[in-house]
């Protein structure tokens, strides 16, 4: 009935895929309890800026998949910041809404990638398996979003901005619909996992323990966050630090599997080298920081924020508590289209049925 | 083949991003400005509060929109209670503290509460680019209760009634730098013809030609440009 596979070993797999959303709900807690809330700003910095340069060193590192995805790769960016420019200048609700939606598409994506792996590894599943997975991974995190306290609030203020008429009944009523299709799901997959074992096929309980610790973190921290801290922290570290350790075996992989491999991917994937990825990871946060300065308090914070209505209070030297300048523009441009960049790149980069892709797994 | 279809996954995505922006910027902002409103107004603000009291009572943001409402009301002692209530349950939100430490200057509580309130604001927030809040100069002794009624109003963005306050306690012959200057910046902010502005501008530098503040026009339309330096 099971069958074990691993994406890189027994060990690893329980620290980093394993007990690491454990860990990272600890430190969100101890963050909400203990620490400033522009903790969240560094964990942006240290985490999530990090991560991002790991998605451009395993898409432009290799000279076979730049030119492979050359087109994308080039006319992306070039799309996605004159998009965000544009946006933030003329319709910021938009912009917030894109970056929310498309970041929650994404986070979902990469706990399914990983399902993915751990099937191909295994040899597991059915061939319906994939869409299940799919469906599991969609289902319950936009259950999560919809009816969770922390995310609920958050969309019910986004509609109200957009002038949809809500009010608690109608909430309730999408938080009880939003239930009803998550439990019938379950029933349904369960379903799925009894007719695979029984056409002979076998499950990776990794997966399912992956896919459990997964959703268990992003479940607690919906639940128990009173302030964006606890869930910025424990979902970066969840997210960019399992995006490093794949990425960074992957290289290894693919550079032990490929020839003609540039220097620096070779020097990085030579064993006993992780720092070496770690530190141009680091120096990219501090390239990053620099460009964009102070505004890396605004790493999402400012989508959470609910400005006061009030734009000024003269008796109190207090201006505009909302305006912002060119370089305010300028560095939410870089914020967000940074982090659009690095999802539309990852739609892409990673297909686990990929052959190509396989040579790295 | 799959990078077409890249290629066309963005588009699509961008796509649906514009017909959104066009919606955004024909229907949902209030004629030119750059950003929704839509949340300030008192209705929209009632019903988002009445949402979140009833869904979740004991969270944060829902104390918080309550002191919110209270405090665009004027309602400063209510706003306390609900402020209190959104900290006392951990919101850390930047506006929930903000505007604690704001509501206890203009009640002018007591200094040690306000210095207690600013530095929980700025444990949490230290790269604010939000002022200090604190009271500009005190009012001179004797303001009239005239002239503090105008300058309520005008706290409270009522200008009409700011600007009628004002004119009767010029009629009765003061001339403080802080009635010509208020006057001046009510009559621009209640967009009164420009000769009038002028008029008023005129008075305030006959009596203080060497004062340091802007000229109140300039300090609107930089207070209400969206790109202007905060």
């Amino acid at each position: 009935m099971f069958q074990t596979g691993y994406i890189l070993n027994r060990r690893a797999d329980f620290l980093w895929f394993i007990t690491l959303p454990f860990l990272a709900i600890a430190a969100g807690l101890a963050g909400q309890k203990w620490l400033p809330i522009t903790a969240a700003a560094s964990v942006g910095l240290w985490i999530t800026t990090p991560h991002h340069f790991a998605t451009w060193i395993r898409t432009f590192g290799f000279r076979d998949e730049w030119q492979r995805w050359r087109l994308p790769l080039i006319v992306g960016p070039v799309l996605i910041f004159t998009a965000i420019w544009l946006g933030l200048t003329w319709s910021p609700l938009t912009v917030a809404m894109l970056v929310m939606l498309w970041d929650h598409q994404h986070s979902l994506m990469q706990q399914y990638g990983f399902s993915r792996i751990y099937d191909f590894k295994a040899g597991t599943g059915s061939a319906s398996t994939a869409r299940f997975d799919l469906a599991l991974n969609w289902i319950l995190y936009f259950n999560m979003f919809f009816v969770s306290p922390y995310w609920t609030q958050i969309w019910v203020m986004e509609l109200f901005s957009w002038k949809v008429p809500l009010n608690a009944a109608v909430v309730q009523g999408i938080h009880w619909v939003s239930w009803t299709i998550t439990i019938v799901f379950l029933v349904i997959y369960l379903g799925h996992s009894i007719r695979t074992v029984r056409q002979g096929h076998r499950i990776n309980p990794m997966k399912l323990l992956f896919l459990g610790s997964s959703y268990f973190m992003w479940y607690f921290i919906a639940w128990f966050s009173t302030s964006p801290l606890l869930y910025m922290i424990a979902h970066r570290i969840m997210h960019g630090v399992q995006y490093d350790v794949i990425v960074y075996s992957y290289i290894q992989r693919k550079v032990g599997k490929t020839k003609g491999v540039r220097r620096l991917m070779a020097e990085i994937a030579r064993p006993g080298r992780a720092y070496v990825f770690i530190l141009f990871g680091l120096l990219y946060a501090l390239v990053f920081a620099f460009l964009v300065g102070n505004e890396l308090t605004d790493f999402g914070l400012g989508l959470l924020n609910f400005n006061i209505p009030y734009d000024s209070l003269p008796e109190l030297g207090i201006k505009h508590v909302v305006s912002f300048s060119k370089y305010d523009l300028f560095a939410l441009t870089m914020i967000n289209a940074v982090a659009l960049v690095h999802y539309y790149y990852d739609s892409f980069i990673w297909k686990v049925r990929d052959t190509k892709v396989q040579t790295g797994l | 083949m799959q990078v077409k279809t890249s290629v066309i996954y963005l588009l699509l995505i961008l796509g649906v991003a514009t017909v959104f922006a066009s919606f955004e910027v024909l229907v949902i902002h209030e004629g030119f400005e750059k950003k929704s409103t839509h949340t300030q107004q008192p209705q929209v603000m009632d019903a988002i509060a009445a949402t979140y009291h009833q869904i979740y009572p004991q969270r944060p943001m829902s104390h918080y929109v309550r002191g919110a409402i209270a405090f665009k009301q004027q309602r400063f002692g209510e706003a306390e209670k609900h402020f209190i209530e959104a900290i006392e349950r951990q919101g850390t939100q930047e506006n929930m503290l903000y505007d604690y430490a704001v509501n206890l200057v203009i009640q002018r509580a007591r200094q040690e509460e306000v210095d207690q309130a600013i530095r929980a604001w700025q444990r949490n927030y230290p790269d604010s680019k939000r002022p200090v809040p604190q009271m500009g100069e005190p009012p001179p002794a004797g303001d009239s209760e005239m002239y503090l009624r105008g300058v309520d109003a005008l706290r409270a963005q009522d200008f009409e009634v700011a600007k009628r306050c004002f004119e009767a306690e010029i009629a009765t012959g003061t001339r403080t730098e802080q009635l010509l200057y208020n006057y001046a910046l009510t009559l621009v902010l209640h967009k009164e013809d420009a000769k009038t502005i002028e008029s008023a501008i005129a008075l305030w530098r006959e009596h203080f030609p060497n004062s340091q503040r802007q000229d109140p026009r300039i300090a609107v339309a930089q207070a209400l440009s969206p790109s202007s330096e905060p």
